[in-house]
């Protein structure tokens, strides 16, 4: 998880102007996409490829 | 019937008066124009209204028919597209202050696919910023109302397909679908909304959200309909390299198989785990007439299936704010308030948390496929709640208070990260009078079994046609 300092070092290094409210709004959005997808045990996910060609593999069976 | 009635019929109904020459395309576009003028500047559907287009277009289609041209059961129907689908020399706003002014110099493919089939474009429907937003409160152009009650949400993104087609100001439209943006105001304005498999339908030509999530489908006031429009815009496009090279079968054919011998899940685990009691009598209701109907129905699990909305939220955030970037960085100003904060959260995805939420949509996916092995279809609720009321964040459900930009999408967004179709077929009102939608989902480019479902509730239904007072 980040810390809202590297967060805020983030926003100002590419030039985007967030109040501190509205970094607490992406921390908090953040951790929570982050712990969730980590809720996948890494035996269940570890070999997993990422879906990135499913329209091609549809294409094929067709 | 009276002249004014016509826009009440569904697009079934139309064609055939206009192929037996009964009715003329003029006449209903005629009428449909009207009724938008009336009702437009009250439940704000439209962004822009193409009258002299639609006139020109329902002409050539009067003659062509006149002449014995007849090219099929859209030709000189009066439909509209969600103001983010490319119109040639039609200004396309996707609903934002940034494209306000953006004429594009070609149709989307969808679009070029539906005049083919003679249909006639009546204009451009409201929708959420960028589609970027499940409520459809546009700070741009105003909320598309919703015509059950006017002080209430259409629902989003395509709200302004949803709003149009249920108070019959178009015959049908054209939505788009990320997370859930053609079903939710199918669900919240009464109407069918159909969200084909991933690949099915080109996206050629219309502002993406999420290149990896995006879905294009019909809205309309029956199952047929949707049906007859997607079996024109569905197929392979050599401009867009997601789609499938899949045969598309006769839709229209398919409707009538029933559901006997069919298998329903009904996935009771998070789907009804946060859920207004009045929306999950309705859909346990159509569960039982299904089964009436000769279908079986057993419970399943679907594995993950609450950690979906987290995995789609990332990758539409790393893919939208890639889309956006540009605009982000030289006008963040000119972004509505919710909108810009959901693109500045995708400057802080990491490579590492996109490409994973990439492979746990293939996890799931696997996972959604294993299950649909055993059954035939998964049945659940469409939202978990009816339509809100304009400019308010939270609902009670239940014990508990919700934000409602989390819950309309909680219940569709799994078939998006899954890929698969879904449809939102409306299952009855609540006490207030506000339609619940039922939602089926079906195997990869399975559309006909879905809409073949849908069409068997749809014909059974207690209540018959829903009509909204607007």
């Amino acid at each position: 998880m980040f810390s809202k300092d590297t967060l805020r070092r983030m926003a100002g290094d590419q030039g985007a102007k967030l109040s501190e409210t509205q970094l607490d709004l992406v921390k908090a959005q953040l951790d929570k996409l982050r712990e969730d997808l980590g809720k996948v045990p890494q035996g269940v996910i570890g070999n997993v490829q990422p879906e990135m060609s499913y329209e091609k593999r549809e294409a094929r069976r067709g | 019937m009276k002249r004014d009635d016509l826009c009440f019929l569904t697009i079934s109904e139309l064609s055939g008066l206009i192929r037996s020459k009964e009715i003329s395309p003029v006449e209903v576009t005629e009428v449909l124009l009207n009724r938008i003028e009336r009702l437009n500047p009250r439940l704000n559907a439209y962004i822009t209204v193409t009258k002299e287009e639609a006139v020109k277009s329902a002409k050539a289609a009067e003659r062509a028919i006149k002449a014995g041209k007849y090219l099929g059961p859209l030709h000189g129907v009066p439909i509209a597209v969600k103001d983010l689908m490319n119109t040639k020399g039609v200004r396309t706003t996707s609903g934002s202050k940034i494209l306000a002014d953006y004429v594009p110099n070609e149709d989307a493919t969808v679009v070029q696919r539906l005049r083919r089939a003679g249909a006639i474009v009546l204009g451009k429907l409201n929708l959420h910023e960028f589609a970027f937003g499940a409520t459809n409160e546009n700070p741009h152009y105003g909320p598309a109302r919703n015509p059950w009650d006017i002080d209430r949400i259409s629902g989003g993104s395509s709200g302004g397909s949803g709003v149009a087609t249920a108070a019959s100001m178009c015959m049908g439209s054209l939505g788009t679908d990320t997370g859930g943006s053609i079903r939710i105001p199918a669900s919240l304005c009464g109407i069918v909304g159909l969200k084909p498999t991933y690949g099915r339908v080109s996206c050629y030509g219309v502002t993406t959200l999420s290149w990896s999530l995006d879905h294009i489908g019909p809205m309309t006031k029956s199952v047929e309909d949707a049906a007859l429009m997607l079996q024109e815009i569905a197929g392979w496009d050599p401009k867009d390299a997601t789609t499938a090279v899949q045969p598309v079968p006769n839709y229209s054919r398919a409707l009538r198989r029933g559901v006997t011998g069919l298998k329903l899940g009904v996935p009771k685990t998070f789907f009804f785990d946060i859920l207004d009691g009045q929306v999950e009598k309705g859909v346990m209701d159509a569960v039982r007439l299904l089964e009436r109907l000769g279908a079986s129905v057993e419970e399943v699990a679907i594995p993950y299936v609450e950690l979906s909305r987290s995995a789609a939220l990332t990758i539409v955030a790393g893919e939208a704010t890639s889309y956006h970037e540009k605009y982000l960085s030289t006008q963040p100003e000119a972004y509505g308030p919710d909108v810009r904060m959901r693109l500045e959260n995708g400057r802080f995805v990491l490579a590492k948390d996109y490409v994973k939420a990439l492979r746990f949509k293939r996890l799931f996916r696997e996972g959604v496929e294993k299950v649909l092995k055993k059954i035939d279809v998964l049945v659940t609720p469409t939202t978990p709640i009816a339509a809100t009321k304009i400019g308010e964040t939270t609902v009670k459900v239940g014990d508990g208070t919700e934000e409602i930009r989390a819950m309309l999408p909680r219940l569709t967004t799994p078939f998006n990260v899954s890929s698969m179709p879904a449809i939102s077929v409306p299952c009855g009102l609540t006490s207030s009078g506000l339609p619940i939608g039922l939602q089926i989902a079906g195997k990869p480019f399975d559309e006909a079994t879905v809409l073949s479902v849908a069409y068997a509730y749809e014909q059974n239904r207690p209540h018959g046609k829903l009509r909204p007072p607007a």
